[in-house]
């Protein structure tokens, strides 16, 4: 065996620890707690958009407030694309579950309406209103074209054109306007736990 | 980013397309384990629309927030309350008449007791005026044919309490569930008569489909008995109650049960009167319905 690796180990494994950066992911608000926080938060958001979507209507039957599209739009805006799909795909199960509809209509028409959502999200990033707004709109048309289209019953097409024509007339107004309301708020919510730098530097990242 | 985004809704996609085939006796189990772990969630739900809807409506315009609120939790608990006691009421009454009367299967036309039963799924878009999903099935008691009926409003000023009234018909039922066409719904018929004119006629959700425009309009109008036959079917007046009368074709169903009050009449092309009824609930509010169930005779 040649000398210079007579005294050599056959494998050698060096772990290190760094106490500095240890104390930072335990201990601060860029660490575990963002994860965690954050993970925490998206959670909430699926499951208020998808309930809401079931309750509200009963109490506002005339009101079209489809509030699982405006939480999609909102997972487009602030996570990254993979979050948004995986919101999107979670919020379809908890409302499928929920109205007793075949598991995976409502994954296969949110999982649409976030690819739509992120379409429009890179052509409008530079229009926060503008954006908002059209995407909310878009988002809460296009869910209800494609629920009428897949999960429509045994009516006619005249009863579901017409409920289409209603819907189509009166969501352009209010889905804008409910998701100026509501995103506002929801961001306060995540940067009072999150903090702002936490925020800043996701964005930073992307 | 572009390119990330394009493979995660590919991927999002075919998982979606994946799950819609995936086998009921599956899927059953990932919709009751998210059923039983959204609960709260949805509870939660729940109370924020009525309280939303409690907050912008006029009723309570003139209190003050603090007594709306007040107002509000008295009114919650007393309702639940009132649910509960009724459900058990009920429930132990049909359960004592059962087991009394098991051996025989002769139906009492005129007796039944009533089951108090919860919405649990109205779809928002497409159907909101035609079905809805109560939370009792078969293993309560219920049957194809069975009416259902709306819990009368509070009365106002000391009136004497108006009995129930027809929300709808039962038209399939599981173990745990059963599905209601409601009354608006264009599918909707039964046999009808206003007992003080002598008439009978045919009680349907919507006008003929043929003359029936797009209903863009919400809510849906008014019942509709066609053709009305009688001695007496020239003298019907608005105001005029009309019940509910199966004619022996419906074993489930049950006689004199108040479907509305005549609200407007109309001549059709042939000359025959077209009674448009008004139901006294509207059944976009509707959370609790009443289920009646025939009683057995001794």
């Amino acid at each position: 065996m040649p000398r210079d690796i007579e005294n050599k180990k056959l494998i050698e494994i060096d772990i290190r620890f760094n106490p500095e950066v240890i104390a930072q992911f335990f201990f601060t608000r860029s660490g575990l707690w963002k994860h965690l926080v954050g993970t925490a938060l998206a959670v909430l958001w699926i499951l208020a958009g998808a309930t809401l979507q079931l309750a509200l209507p009963n109490a506002f039957p005339t009101v079209p407030l489809l509030t699982a599209p405006l939480v999609t739009v909102f997972f487009v805006q602030r996570r990254k694309p993979v979050a948004a799909f995986v919101a999107a795909f979670a919020m379809g199960i908890v409302l499928d579950a929920n109205s007793f509809n075949p598991i995976g209509s409502s994954s296969l028409i949110l999982v649409i309406v976030a690819a739509a959502s992120t379409f429009l999200n890179f052509k409008l990033t530079k229009h926060y209103i503008l954006g908002t707004a059209v995407q909310a709109a878009v988002a809460t048309a296009t869910y209800a074209i494609l629920a009428i289209l897949l999960q429509r019953p045994n009516s006619t097409w005249s009863d579901s054109f017409a409920i289409l024509i209603r819907f189509l007339g009166t969501t352009p107004i209010v889905a804008p306007i409910l998701a100026l309301i509501a995103f506002p708020l929801m961001d306060l919510v995540e940067r009072l736990l999150l903090g702002k730098k936490s925020i800043d530097q996701d964005n930073e990242d992307e | 980013m572009k390119q990330r985004a394009i493979a995660a809704a590919i991927a999002a996609f075919i998982l979606a397309l994946v799950l819609s085939f995936i086998p009921s006796k599956f899927t059953d189990k990932i919709a009751a384990g998210t059923r039983f772990f959204t609960q709260p969630a949805q509870a939660w739900a729940d109370f924020t629309g009525r309280v939303a809807k409690a907050v912008l409506g006029d009723e309570t315009a003139a209190l003050k927030p603090n007594d709306k609120l007040d107002l509000q939790n008295e009114l919650a608990i007393s309702q639940t309350a009132l649910n509960a006691a009724w459900a058990q009421y009920a429930t132990a009454m049909h359960e004592n008449k059962f087991l009394k009367n098991r051996l025989k299967l002769v139906y009492d036309d005129n007796r039944f007791t009533l089951t108090l039963c919860k919405i649990i799924k109205r779809d928002p878009i497409a159907s909101f005026y035609d079905r809805c999903i109560i939370n009792r099935g078969y293993k309560d008691g219920l049957r194809t044919g069975q009416l259902v009926l709306a819990i009368p409003p509070e009365p106002e000023n000391g009136e004497e309490r108006s009995q129930p009234s027809l929300l709808g018909i039962i038209r399939d039922v599981a173990p745990d569930n059963a599905t209601v066409t409601l009354t608006t719904a264009a599918d909707f018929t039964m046999t009808c008569n206003i007992p003080e004119r002598n008439v009978t006629g045919l009680l349907a959700g919507r006008a003929n489909k043929s003359d029936q425009k797009p209903q863009i309009i919400i809510p849906p109008g008014s019942l509709v008995l066609a053709d009305p036959a009688g001695p007496e079917h020239d003298a019907v007046q608005v105001g005029d109650k009309v019940f509910t009368s199966s004619l022996g074709n419906n074993p489930e169903g049950i006689d004199n049960i108040l479907v509305g009050y005549v609200q407007q009449i109309t001549t059709a092309d042939t000359g025959a009167p077209i009674l448009h009824i008004q139901q006294p609930v509207q059944n976009a509010q509707v959370t609790y319905v009443l289920v009646a169930l025939k009683a057995i005779t001794q």
